[in-house]
């Protein structure tokens, strides 16, 4: 499945990352040329740089493939414009928006859009942060391609107890550090997480998704 | 009529005072108060100081009562706004409404909008003086 996101102003990348590891391929178009190039480096997307609300961006990026449009920039303008655009132009079925102005769903309810509330959504997204106990992106190295991460273990998280030899992290990917208490470990094949650990992981940009998947469940990478 | 006009740029402006002196009701919306502070002392309609791309904007100007809605802002996306909700949402008869990009006015126009493009306009008038050929140099 396939999934176009536009963006302008606030990041995409946390959509982004959370479509992908859904298994989503994801289409970025997004105004700002600093964001596409984090969002190039950051992610598996196909970044395309411009006005998500002209049709020939929208057309260039290849909206006739996708099964789904969201339009999530931060105006609810642009964002009907979107998604009546890809209904009507390219024939997308399933356009979504987000809203930024509580009452204007009902534009978009008229027009037949399915749409939801940022505060709504973002309630959601600090919910899915909290039961993860904090992501923490310490940043990115090597242009980008290399993130480093900080989870904080939970009780229910398939990789407790399990030695990290036995947990078979994906390729390119690697526990680097595991905090516990005020202690800092570097560990080896025998080390094993437990609950309440800091572990810090160091991962390629293709392979970041799969490792937050394989420490924390299937549901991970959300936020 | 009742009109209600979104953006009050050089274009609503003239159209708000125009009709305003023709005897028609008429709001004016903007989300700048200079844009607003612009109208001549004579026009004698209201004044709404908002975003057009907000529904709680188009209530305040009872966009409902419209007889006509015009979409005057200098955002392409927010005059389509501002048409779809006058026609779905407020029930009014006539939205027309100013698209600056041609490729969207096109789109627009399939999604039903009433729309002129001054672009497309100002070419098209050009082309026609060209092709009379009046004026030294032109065509020939």
């Amino acid at each position: 499945m396939k999934v176009l996101l536009a963006g302008a102003s606030a990041s995409l990348q946390p959509l982004c990352v959370s479509f992908m590891s859904k298994g989503w391929t994801v289409i970025a178009v997004h105004d700002d040329r600093a964001e596409c190039e984090f969002l190039s480096r950051s992610t598996r997307a196909l970044v395309v740089c411009g006005d998500p609300s002209s049709p020939e961006v929208l057309d260039d990026a290849g909206i006739r493939d996708a099964d789904a449009v969201l339009a999530a920039t931060q105006r609810d303008s642009t964002n009907l414009a979107i998604c009546q655009i890809a209904a009507s132009e390219f024939g997308v079925r399933n356009s979504l928006s987000i809203i930024n102005k509580p009452g204007n769903e009902r534009v978009f309810e008229k027009l037949g859009i399915r749409c939801f509330s940022s505060n709504a959504a973002i309630a959601s997204l600090i919910q899915q942060m909290a039961d993860l106990e904090e992501i923490t992106g310490i940043g990115a190295l090597a242009d980008g391609r290399i993130q480093l991460t900080e989870l904080r273990i939970q009780p229910d998280w398939p990789c407790v107890g399990v030695p990290l030899h036995s947990l078979r992290m994906p390729s390119g990917s690697l526990v680097a550090a595991v905090l516990r208490t005020d202690k800092a470990i570097i560990p080896s094949g025998s080390t094993f997480l437990m609950p309440g650990d800091r572990a810090v992981v160091l991962a390629t940009a293709a392979s970041y998704g799969q490792a937050l998947e394989k420490l924390s469940g299937a549901d991970t990478a959300k936020a | 009529m009742y009109v209600v006009i979104a953006g009050c740029g050089d274009l609503g402006r003239r159209l708000a005072e125009d009709l305003s002196r023709g005897g028609n009701e008429v709001v004016v919306m903007d989300a700048r108060r200079e844009a607003l502070e612009m109208l001549s002392p004579e026009f004698g309609g209201f004044r709404v100081e908002g975003d057009a791309g907000d529904v709680a904007t188009l209530q305040q100007a009872k966009l409902g009562n419209a007889q006509l809605a015009i979409g005057a802002t200098d955002d392409d996306n927010v005059n389509l706004f501002f048409a779809q909700s006058a026609r779905f949402v407020f029930e009014v008869p006539r939205a027309l409404i100013r698209v600056h990009d041609p490729a969207r006015e096109e789109v627009f126009r399939r999604l039903g909008a009433e729309t002129v493009c001054p672009t497309s306009t100002a070419a098209d008038l050009m082309l026609s003086l060209i092709s009379k050929g009046s004026g030294r140099g032109a065509g020939e």
